[in-house]
């Protein structure tokens, strides 16, 4: 029995090396499998919780999930005001596997926050336009999700789907989740920076950039304009009797007019300009790459805007006017200081106030003198289209020291429209758009500022021509030559 | 002061079913937790609770924290209850937890679950059936 018995153990020891042995590679696999994880789980870790920048974190994702999972698209969900889905690998997917993907990532929030959130309501990014593979078109079979959580709050969730059965196994779900913990907290410390820096350089009233950020952002515009020889220009704005308003309506509805020139200033600026709120009543607009001609166009806009924003504001009878002053480094790439570029706004803006207020002064590099365009210019706005039409001509055409002083308006020619300049200032003219896409001469010259020639004092008028409709360029030549402004067009490229 | 209210019957199984349902709660919670980690398992834990508090605001009180549910809150929660609905609120509650479950990680999760949460229902028709 004893022998027996020995023999059995005996049996079972080898059996289980036998076993063992046999198993060994797949173990060794499944190790070998395992460090890997273990690797790019590490370097996943390592970069999401160095990096504090939302798009350098979803950078990682990008990066480093597709060595983990074998999905066919992953989606990560941020939800906020402005929701947004960050798509992944929608490249190789089919756009019908993206929206179940999209789908059921808002759906699986939902069931955990409470909150809908309606698809179109979601801006979704990520390459999504891709053409559909074969593979793609298999019906989604599994798929895995988890919620962004961070000290109890609920920040979103990241998703992955499959078109394969039972893609995703306990593992998957272990790492997964391993993942999303790692997200959400890298996010809450993404949001908590923009929230620390928001709160460091906007104003508390109206939101705007406050002027430590003014002062910095100013410095870097200047030097990025002067490195490259580019323009930069620069408003400063102050609201009229403003201290009336104060004594007259009280300082809540003062506060409210302060943020309403602040909309009113959003509204009237473009995305790369830079809002900031000056001081007490004084607010500074600082335009990278804007020549003089653009910024007077953007703050006569402001001057007209402001009046009717403000007539809005609850408890103010009537409404309030704002003067400005704009300088620009047009014309003296280079040459200029940033403390000068401020002065000659800051001048400008106190030439504004003291010829009577409502209205747009500016630093004139021609003759070096501030002068106003108030009643001057008519403002136009540029038509998108034309604006998005190739140039085909440019007019340099020499003027002559007096061509233009005085001349005005709407000048015809066989039918033709043609709005040639009005002089804003000594020296200076503003020359509008011309013409319009649908008549037979479809012209558009830029707005420019005619300026003196370096030597001779000529005036030098730069213009683009876009499209000429069918006869329609001999007929524009004619024009010129009447107007006595003939030999002006110089063709980039041939009609 | 708030007039008593006459018709509401007074939970006497409450101790019982705070027994089943906190018992349950834990073995799900020893169950998930190694896969999907306490914090995540929370935020779960919290959003079924929040669903079922919809229905049953007494259950809006559970505390849920990073070690699972608090015995304390989930009792007085329970006492809260009305005897005729400690059990479909009870059962409500572990059935939101396997719906998100479900919803996440479909049958990996919920299988984990299932047993916990089928041998407390018994239990607490078993409770009801009694009162």
């Amino acid at each position: 029995l004893k022998a027996k018995s020995h023999r059995s153990s005996g049996g079972k020891a080898v059996l289980a090396h036998l076993v063992g042995a046999t198993m060994m590679p797949q173990r060794l696999k499944d190790l070998q499998r395992d460090m890997t994880e273990l690797n790019v789980l590490h370097a996943f870790a390592s970069a999401v919780s160095e990096r504090l920048d939302r798009e350098k974190i979803l950078q990682a994702v990008s990066e480093h999930l597709p060595r983990l999972f074998d999905y066919d698209v992953l989606a990560l969900l941020l939800d906020s005001s402005h929701p947004e889905i960050f798509v992944f690998g929608a490249g190789q997917a089919a756009p019908s596997v993206v929206q179940q993907a999209t789908r059921g990532l808002l759906d699986t929030h939902e069931l955990l926050s409470g909150r809908h959130i309606h698809e179109k309501d979601v801006k979704i990014r990520g390459d999504v336009s891709k053409r559909e593979p074969a593979k793609a078109r298999e019906p989604l079979r599994s798929q895995l999700s988890m919620p962004l959580v961070s000290c109890g709050e609920n920040l979103g969730g990241i998703g992955m789907v499959s078109h394969r059965a039972a893609a995703f196994g306990p593992v998957d779900v272990q790492l997964f989740s391993l993942i999303a913990y790692q997200l959400g907290a890298a996010f809450r410390n993404a949001l908590l920076l923009k929230e620390t820096w928001e709160r460091a350089v906007r104003d508390g009233l109206t939101g705007l950039f406050n002027r430590r950020h003014f002062s910095e952002r100013l410095e870097e515009e200047f030097r990025r304009s002067s490195r490259y020889k580019h323009s930069m220009s620069l408003v400063l704005l102050d609201v009229d009797h403003f201290k009336n308003v104060n004594d007259t309506f009280g300082h809540s509805v003062g506060d409210r007019v302060l943020q309403a020139v602040a909309r009113a200033m959003e509204q009237g600026s473009r995305k790369t300009d830079v809002v900031c709120r000056y001081g007490g009543e004084e607010f500074a607009l600082i335009l990278p790459e804007t020549a003089l001609d653009e910024a007077l166009i953007l703050a006569e806009r402001l001057r007209k805007l402001v009046p009717a924003l403000s007539q809005k504001v609850p408890g103010l009878d009537g409404h309030v006017e704002i003067s400005l002053g704009v300088s620009s480094t047009w014309g003296c790439e280079g040459a200029l200081k940033v403390e000068e570029l401020l002065d000659r706004a800051d001048g400008s803006l106190y030439q504004a106030k003291r010829q009577g207020r409502n209205r747009v002064c500016f630093y004139s590099p021609i003759d070096g003198r501030v002068q106003s365009i108030q009643g001057k210019v008519e403002m136009r706005r540029r038509p998108r289209h034309v604006a998005q039409l190739p140039v085909r001509y440019t007019m340099v055409p020499d003027l002559g020291p007096q061509a233009l002083r005085g001349r005005s308006a709407d000048v015809s020619a066989d039918g033709v429209r043609m709005i040639v300049a009005k002089p804003v200032a000594t020296g200076t003219f503003m020359v509008l758009d011309l013409g319009k896409p649908n008549e037979p001469m479809r012209v558009l010259i830029k707005i420019v500022w005619c300026r003196p020639a370096e030597e001779e004092g000529r005036h030098a008028l730069g213009a683009q021509i876009v499209s000429f409709a069918d006869g329609a360029e001999p007929r524009f030549r004619q024009m010129l030559t009447t107007l006595g402004l003939k030999n002006l067009a110089r063709p980039i490229t041939e009609p | 002061m708030a007039r008593p209210d006459y018709k509401r019957r007074p939970n006497v199984h409450a101790e019982d079913a705070t027994q089943i349902v906190g018992d349950a709660l834990d073995q799900i919670w020893e169950q998930v937790q190694p896969l999907i980690g306490s914090v995540t398992l929370s935020a779960l834990f919290a959003s079924a609770v929040r669903r079922t508090a919809a229905a049953h605001p007494e259950l809006a009180g559970l505390h849920v924290g990073l070690h699972g549910v608090d015995r304390a809150s989930l009792q007085s929660a329970v006492e809260g209850l009305d005897a005729k609905s400690t059990g479909p609120a009870l059962k409500e509650l572990l059935q939101a937890l396997l719906v998100l479950f479900e919803a996440l990680a479909g049958p990996i999760l919920m299988n984990r679950a299932i047993p916990s949460v089928i041998k407390a229902e018994q239990q607490l028709s078993k409770l009801g059936a009694e009162a």
